[in-house]
């Protein structure tokens, strides 16, 4: 059965392309638009073995997702990789608070993603 | 002056997303006199700015065919602008690691329409590049604002 992950970001062109390079890679994939549609679609799928999670987007952003799903202790073992454009110390060491397990800027390349997922979906 | 950055981080972006190089080079004065796109990000806090990006559509229309994998005449003009919109907030994130700390970022808008000549007096650097042989123009105004004390 194909892992899922949830790809969350407001921009739809980062959906695709994420999506795009998870596909061709065996994954099954759902998309987020922001972060609260992220923390509706992780409290209501269990099938959800991953997160690829964007930060700087409207209404709920990704280290706020990040941490409002880590509050929730069923969550403690999802693995969550940030990807987004920034890379200031700053946010990184609060996303690693948080529980994120990566830290990926942008621009990415879709082997180097896959890698990583492929890595922590094993862990 | 931040010349040599921007030329560097959009390199960087179209060779990862885009398989291309840029090259720098002047801008033609009719370059966006037909329909063009402008990306805008803007700095808030220990720098206060803009970055944006100028495409014109044909070569707006050929970035977003590559980044959503469809024939450009299949791309639909939301995709479009948020492919635009995306170019420049990957960009602004970059930047944004030369800037003073404290400063964040809006979300991308785009509009339809050239270069802004407004706010000239606070450029912080220009670029004019070629991507796939068309032009692209990259402004960045700004200054450090009163949110600069660490």
């Amino acid at each position: 059965m194909a892992k899922k992950v949830l790809v969350v970001d407001d921009s739809p062109t980062v959906r695709q392309q994420v999506g795009l390079a998870l596909k061709q890679a065996g994954y099954e994939v759902v998309e987020a638009t922001d972060g609260a549609d992220g923390v509706a679609k992780v409290g209501g799928d269990p099938q959800i073995g991953m997160v690829i999670l964007d930060v700087n987007m409207p209404r709920m952003n990704g280290l706020e997702m990040l941490e409002t799903v880590k509050a929730n202790g069923k969550n403690a073992d999802l693995p969550i990789i940030m990807l987004t454009s920034e890379g200031q110390q700053s946010l990184i060491e609060r996303a690693k608070k948080a529980g994120a397990k990566g830290w990926i800027v942008k621009p990415f390349k879709a082997e180097l993603l896959v890698a990583a997922v492929k890595k922590l979906l094993v862990a | 002056m931040f010349d040599d950055e921007l030329v560097t981080i959009f390199d960087a972006i179209a060779v990862t997303l885009l398989g291309t190089e840029v090259r720098v080079a002047p801008t033609p004065r009719d370059a966006f006199d037909g329909r063009a796109f402008t990306g805008c990000v803007d700095f808030v806090g220990s720098f206060e700015g803009r970055l944006s990006a100028t495409f014109a559509e044909h070569l707006a229309r050929r970035v977003a065919g590559l980044m959503f994998a469809r024939a450009p005449e299949d791309v639909s003009e939301a995709e479009l602008r948020d492919a635009v919109g995306e170019l420049v907030n990957i960009a602004a994130g970059n930047l944004k690691g030369v800037l003073p700390p404290h400063c964040r970022l809006s979300l991308p808008t785009v509009h339809v329409g050239g270069p802004s000549t407004a706010n000239h007096v606070a450029m912080a650097g220009k670029a004019m590049l070629e991507l796939f042989k068309e032009p692209v123009f990259v402004g960045f105004s700004g200054h450090s604002g009163a949110g600069s004390a660490a």
